[in-house]
């Protein structure tokens, strides 16, 4: 009887050691899921302003040793815009808020805030000549980007990215239902989502009316005097452009150019500045980087193509070193 | 006084009390007549003593130049004007005696500020016009001493003076018209040939605009004084007061949306941000001589017009002119304009409206999962 009781204990010790083990081993793995949870987290705050309390209280009962070894790791950047788009986008930016400034206050000429601004660039004269010479600026900024998307790998890439499909339209239906609480689950967006698409068909849109129809007003006009410093005459002169024709080509402009205005204003700056998950604004457009949290949230599919596109590099990395 | 004489005469008993008596009474009946109507009295024995000299037809005077001024005044054309009360020296009151020989030949120019000024006692209309008149350009040229810069009297008239209703709208226009022609002749000339002049003086037409129309009456100012009504900045709000009403102009078949049309285009749009150079109304229609576009010597009758605009345009070709000018892209007639401008309309509100919900959309939710979250 006492080896068989022996035995059972042994057994029963033997049983309990190792579901000790398999527990032990359950929660080290629910610790490393809820500790990549939590580090996600923290990541946000960091980028954009300081932690609150509670989330550094937190912080500090997470029982797991090596969490700061493992955060530097996953507080991972990517990059979103090279330095190059990056240009394009700032001399996109400064061409058309100058633009802007010189061109939207003569749709209303009896406010005041134009009578200001008008009077900063010297008249209309003076304001003429710096609409032209950032006009040319924009038509640089829009011949480099065909230039660019025809030329730079990167350039091709996003341009096929850019091209819409038809999953735009059912991701902007999951979106809204998304958003009046039908569907729990967030979109997977990939590298551009429909949002970002339209700004950029808005941005194509955008640029051809205005500089089709700047151009024809330009030629009737026939003179380029950048700053009044000199003059320069165009080519061809009034000779081709009749007063009908700029007549059409300026009620597009100016409408265009209201539209154009209003989107930025509204929708850009609320996208960019205003949405709170932006607030102040986003800085990609400055260094291009965007966080591995934001990169999981807004665009994960983009997300996970590149974690598949490193993992198969590093097999081949090992193949070629195991070879 | 009558009573008082009256109660002693008994005591008298004098035989000249009688003659006394009636002789007394018809003094103090004048006296009594003159305390109320003393004006008149002053007034007719005033002017039946100017008037020994100044009544006669052939009255005249040769001046030191040679030149030979008639000083006739018709003493009718005075007691038809609102001054038929005033005597001669309430006006000419530098003159203080009369000889024999007439009285001094340097009598000054009548002021008529004497009178007419605000809250002056002897019951001239009170007017502010004089305040006006200060700053005109008439007045400051008659300061610097421009013998030929016109007073008040130059265009009121001196003795024939007469109310402003007494004259019909038309008559006065005229007038007006020819009162000023007769130092600005040419001017006058140019305007009666205009569209303007032409329908004064052919057609009777009361709403065409006279000299003092434009110019202003009282506070008329050079072209050149930012002041002016008819400064280049200001010159479109002025033919504005009439071509903007459709009360005014549509009756003569002329469409009341030019100043509308001006103000939106591009030179209107430049005059409204102070650019003293951008195109007026005056620039291309013309200033007195103003003239319909089917006139062949109207400067924007299209043999004309691309001369007119090279003005401004040197390089300006027959495709500048090419299309309509005052354009309303708001109205059908604009053609592919208004079309255009109702699909950037509808473009513009129906890209907003799907941009705000989307925001609002989106704030929503945010707000939403953020309570949820905590």
């Amino acid at each position: 009887m006492d080896d068989k009781d022996k035995l059972k204990n042994q057994i029963n010790e033997e049983v309990e050691k190792r579901l000790k083990e398999k527990i032990t081993e359950l929660e080290s793995q629910i610790r490393e899921e809820v500790r990549q949870e939590y580090t996600q987290k923290q990541e946000e705050p960091k980028l954009e302003e300081p932690k609150p309390e509670e989330q550094k209280l937190e912080e500090q009962k997470v029982p797991v040793e090596d969490v700061k070894k493992e955060e530097k790791k996953e507080k991972e950047y990517f990059i979103r815009f090279g330095l190059n788009f990056r240009i394009q986008h700032i001399s996109l930016m400064i061409s058309t808020i100058m633009l802007i400034l010189t061109g939207v206050p003569l749709k209303f000429p009896k406010n005041g805030v134009s009578q200001f601004i008008m009077s900063g660039f010297g008249g209309v004269e003076g304001a003429r000549s710096v609409h032209h010479l950032f006009a040319l600026g924009l038509i640089l900024v829009g011949i480099y980007h065909l230039f660019y998307t025809f030329w730079f790998k990167e350039g091709r890439k996003d341009f096929f990215e850019f091209l819409p499909s038809p999953k735009d339209f059912s991701n902007l239906i999951n979106q809204i239902k998304f958003y009046l609480g039908i569907r729990k689950k967030r979109v997977k967006y990939g590298r551009f989502s429909y949002v970002e698409k339209f700004d950029y068909w808005a941005v194509y849109w955008g640029l051809i009316m205005m500089i089709g129809t700047g151009a024809v007003m330009w030629l009737f006009q026939g003179k380029f005097e950048p700053l009044l410093l000199g003059e320069i005459s165009l080519p061809f002169g009034p000779t081709i452009i009749t007063n009908s024709v700029h007549a059409i080509a300026r009620e597009m402009h100016s409408d265009e150019a209201l539209l154009a205005t209003l989107v930025i204003i509204g929708w850009h700056f609320y996208n960019v500045h205003l949405n709170p998950h932006k607030f102040p604004m986003s800085k990609v457009w400055l260094n291009g980087k965007i966080s591995k949290k934001e990169i999981q949230e807004e665009h994960p599919l983009e997300y996970i193509e590149i974690m598949r596109k490193r993992k198969q590099e590093e097999e081949e990395a090992d193949a070629e070193t195991e070879e | 006084m009558n009573g008082f004489l009256g109660k002693n005469l008994p005591k008298m008993k004098n035989k000249f009390s009688g003659k006394i008596f009636h002789i007394l009474s018809l003094i103090v009946f004048s006296l009594l007549l003159m305390g109320f109507f003393p004006r008149y009295l002053f007034t007719q024995t005033q002017i039946q003593k100017c008037t020994i000299c100044h009544g006669k037809k052939d009255f005249k005077v040769q001046l030191d130049d040679g030149s030979v001024r008639n000083l006739f005044v018709e003493e009718k054309l005075l007691k038809e004007s609102p001054h038929y009360n005033n005597n001669c020296t309430d006006c000419h009151n530098d003159i203080v005696e009369i000889t024999a020989v007439g009285h001094t030949k340097n009598v000054k120019k009548v002021q008529c500020t004497r009178c007419h000024f605000e809250n002056n006692p002897v019951g001239a209309p009170e007017t502010q016009m004089y305040k006006d008149f200060q700053e005109s350009i008439h007045q400051q040229e008659f300061l610097k001493g421009n013998p030929k810069a016109p007073v008040c009297q130059s265009c009121h008239g001196s003795h024939d003076i007469k109310y402003r209703k007494s004259l019909s709208s038309v008559e006065l226009k005229k007038k007006i018209s020819k009162m000023c022609g007769q130092c600005h002749l040419d001017i006058y000339s140019s305007y009666s040939t205009s569209i303007h002049g032409v329908a004064l003086f052919d057609k009777n037409s009361p709403d065409v605009p006279a000299c003092s129309d434009c110019h202003g009456e009282h506070k008329i100012r050079g072209h050149e004084d930012p002041g002016s009504s008819v400064f280049s900045t200001k010159i479109y709000n002025t033919c504005g007061n009439c071509h903007a009403s459709a009360s005014i102009v549509e009756k003569y078949g002329i469409k009341s949306d030019k100043f509308q049309t001006y103000e939106s285009s591009f030179h209107g749009i430049a005059m409204q941000f102070g650019e003293k150079t951008a195109a007026n109304c005056a620039s291309c229609h013309g200033v007195h001589d103003i003239k319909s576009q089917n006139d062949p010597t109207s400067s924007i009758h299209s043999n004309n017009i691309v001369k007119t605009c090279g003005k401004c345009h040197p390089d300006a070709n027959a495709n500048y002119t090419k299309g309509k000018i005052h354009l309303n892209p708001h109205s059908e007639e604009a053609g592919s304009i208004y079309y255009i401008g109702s699909f950037f309309k509808w473009l513009t509100i129906i890209t907003l409206s799907f941009l705000f919900i989307h925001i609002m959309l989106d704030l929503i939710r945010k707000i939403k999962l953020k309570k949820a979250g905590k």
